[in-house]
């Protein structure tokens, strides 16, 4: 009875559990192995490319461009040290992806690659050194049209890296936000020259010219925003280094935990470094001229586009 | 289980344990040095409120508040607590920042993010009386005894204009625009006769958001004056200015052809004391390819030592493009000058053609 029982349970244990062995041996023969490693394969290739990819299309870069070109040694420290704080602050308290190219890495590469964020979605970019504009021209038009420049980083004579080069690098829009610290950057928002080519720093780097032409005063909201400088720009060291200190204290600000506006840092700034109540009633916002005779330079400060924009 | 096994769990779970807990003991650390809401003695956080309500007028309870403090120690051991209130309700945001140091007040700024600002107290409709009320509520609120003098003088002005009233040691400005206005009062040093612009009181009122004073500064009590007393006469700081620029000069092989002086009033080793210092400008004959056009050197005038030198800039003037080498390059000036060129070409090819025409046209005669 009992090994009857025995050969009983054995029997009904084959018919329960080699059926489903024999049909799984028969489905997977070599060829089902290697199909299922490489289903297996493609999904986690997949799945790792999702994760690189998620955060580099979400991600946020700050980047800062720099040219010693024709600059005196202490301004260089000043300029260097700004650059780097604009990086660093941007990476620790507001989670941007620094990219500090200030000095030898300003090449053409460099700047061009800054016009599409080092292709982060969000980019913010700071830019110091000499800059300026000059009339080209255009065999196909036959007049010359205005171009705005920035300079390399060179020992000898710099490249200069025109407005629209830099407009043909950032058509994706990621740059968000501009400082250009350098001469005739913010002389005009731009647009187009008859002979079709783009022209003026705002419109190069964010490629629009739907920019408010007092983003401070009237903030457009379209969330872009150029700051740069009409004719002259001074250096940072220049009257007590107050240069170094507006952007020493506009950075702290702007990258702060609170998450403040363009503005506000701006006001903040103003008040840090002249004790004026805001940045209206600044020396940068309301300009002032430097020099004597037909040396005479004229300097002022403007913000195009969305002075409410946060970093 | 065997007892071995689960006591090695339970010691991981320990150690776990006490690693969480040491990470959250430090990160509170953190948080709570970085946001330090109230220092011992004096409670920045609390004062900014009280100023924000019984000053300014706002009405703190409707809104959800965040607050901020930051701290830093400024030579010579002064503390400044910088307060970020972030008010937050339905419909409206405002965004306020309150400095003090060392305990007092000395200036805000609010940021109407949104909406219009919920208010406890009712600014008057004229701008000079709502300006008194918010200078009496803030002697009343701070003990600033001093401000009485300002109201005074408010109280002389018919009517907000654009003015400069000179009261002997101290002068009045009022800025008016479309939008809003400034007011500030500044020490004018009997003995230098310069405005101290760092010694002042300040407002900013907005005259399209019924009359708010959006913004302050205070510091009429924070800066004291160390010296005016001035050694270094201003030929003298200018000899010491070109003393020290001569290396920078002679390298560059550039001659000065104007010299400026100016004095101030800066502070020195304290932040919050001020002495006399000559600003020196010496302009070159032309500006290089570099940008630089001058020299500056600021000496202090009581001792005639040098504070801060370097030279005078800007980020312009570039050598020609190597880029675009095909391309015919001109800079702004040429295209300035050859319109100016043409011009006077144009008018002098006019004048001559009109000579022309007058001499062939025949001369009536006189009866």
């Amino acid at each position: 009875m009992g090994s009857s029982q025995a050969r009983i349970d054995s029997v009904y244990a084959e018919r329960l559990i080699s059926p489903v062995y024999e049909a799984a041996g028969n489905r997977m023969g070599r060829g089902s192995v290697y199909a299922e490693i490489a289903i297996w394969t493609l999904v986690l290739s997949l799945v790792f490319i999702m994760t690189l990819a998620i955060p580099t299309a979400h991600a946020k870069s700050c980047i800062a461009l720099g040219s010693r070109w024709g600059v005196p040694p202490e301004e260089q420290r000043a300029d260097a040290f700004i650059a780097s704080y604009f990086t660093s602050r941007a990476r620790w308290y507001r989670g941007y992806t620094p990219y500090n190219w200030y000095g030898s890495s300003t090449d053409r590469y460099h700047i061009l690659r800054a016009a599409w964020g080092a292709g982060h979605r969000r980019s913010l970019v700071f830019y110091i050194g000499h800059g300026g504009c000059e009339a080209i021209w255009k065999w196909s038009t036959w007049r010359f049209e205005m171009h705005w420049f920035i300079t390399t980083d060179s020992e000898w004579w710099p490249d200069k890296v025109y407005d629209m080069d830099i407009y043909h690098e950032s058509a994706c829009r990621n740059v968000r936000f501009v400082i250009l610290w350098t001469c005739h950057g913010g002389d005009v928002i731009g647009g187009f020259h008859s002979s079709g080519d783009p022209y003026g720093m705002p419109h190069a780097w964010l490629h629009t010219t739907r920019l408010s032409s007092d983003g401070y005063k009237r903030p457009d909201g379209r969330g872009y925003v150029f700051i740069g400088w009409t004719k002259a720009a001074p250096l940072l060291t220049a009257n007590k280094g107050e240069g170094r200190r507006f952007m020493y204290y506009f950075i702290r600000y702007f990258f702060d935990r609170t998450r403040r506006s363009v503005n506000e840092a701006l006001d903040y700034a103003s008040r840090m470094v002249w004790r004026v109540k805001c940045f209206e009633d600044s020396k940068y916002y309301k300009g002032w001229t430097r020099g004597w005779w037909i040396f005479s330079t004229r300097f002022r400060m403007v913000v195009y586009g969305d002075g409410s924009f946060r970093a | 289980m065997r007892w071995p096994t689960l006591y090695r769990l339970y010691g991981l779970a320990a150690v776990l344990v006490s690693i969480t807990l040491l990470s959250c003991g430090c990160c509170i650390t953190l948080v709570a040095h970085a946001l330090r809401p109230a220092e011992a003695g004096f409670d920045a956080a609390g004062e900014a409120l009280r100023f924000l309500e019984q000053v300014v007028g706002l009405n703190v309870s409707a809104y959800d508040v965040s607050i901020y403090v930051n701290e830093y120690t400024v030579p010579v051991s002064h503390v400044r607590q910088e307060v970020d209130v972030i008010l937050n309700a339905t419909n409206s945001e405002v965004h306020a920042f309150v400095e003090f140091v060392d305990g007092r007040f000395v200036g805000h700024i609010l940021w109407i993010i949104r909406g219009a600002p919920s208010m406890s107290l009712e600014y008057p409709p004229d701008v000079l009386s709502a300006v008194e009320d918010f200078l009496d509520r803030y002697v009343n609120a701070f003990d600033a005894a001093y401000c009485t003098e300002f109201i005074e003088t408010l109280q002389e002005l018919p009517n907000l204009e654009n003015t400069t009233l000179d009261k002997g040691n101290y002068t009045l400005k009022i800025e008016v625009y479309s939008e809003r206005a400034s007011l500030t009062w500044t020490y004018k040093s009997p003995s230098l006769g310069i405005e101290v612009e760092r010694k002042q009181l300040s407002l900013g009122v907005m005259l399209d958001v019924g009359n708010l004073v959006r913004s302050m500064i205070d510091e009429w009590e924070l800066y004291k004056i160390g010296s005016e007393e001035v050694r270094v006469s201003r030929e003298e700081a200018i000899e010491i200015a070109y003393e020290t620029a001569r290396s920078f000069i002679e390298e560059r092989g550039a001659t000065v052809v104007e010299e400026r002086a100016s004095l101030h009033m800066k502070p020195r080793n304290d932040n919050y004391t001020l002495y006399p210092v000559w600003f020196v400008e010496l302009y070159f004959d032309r500006i290089y390819e570099d940008g630089i056009y001058g020299y500056e050197v600021w000496v202090w005038a009581d001792t005639g030592e040098v504070m801060y030198d370097v030279p005078m800039g800007m980020f312009g003037q570039v050598s020609p493009s190597q880029h675009l080498s095909g391309a015919i390059l001109l800079p702004v000036e040429g295209v300035v000058a050859l319109i100016a060129v043409a011009l006077a070409v144009g008018t002098v090819m006019t004048l001559h053609r009109r000579r022309k025409v007058m001499a062939r046209k025949p001369r009536r005669r006189m009866r």
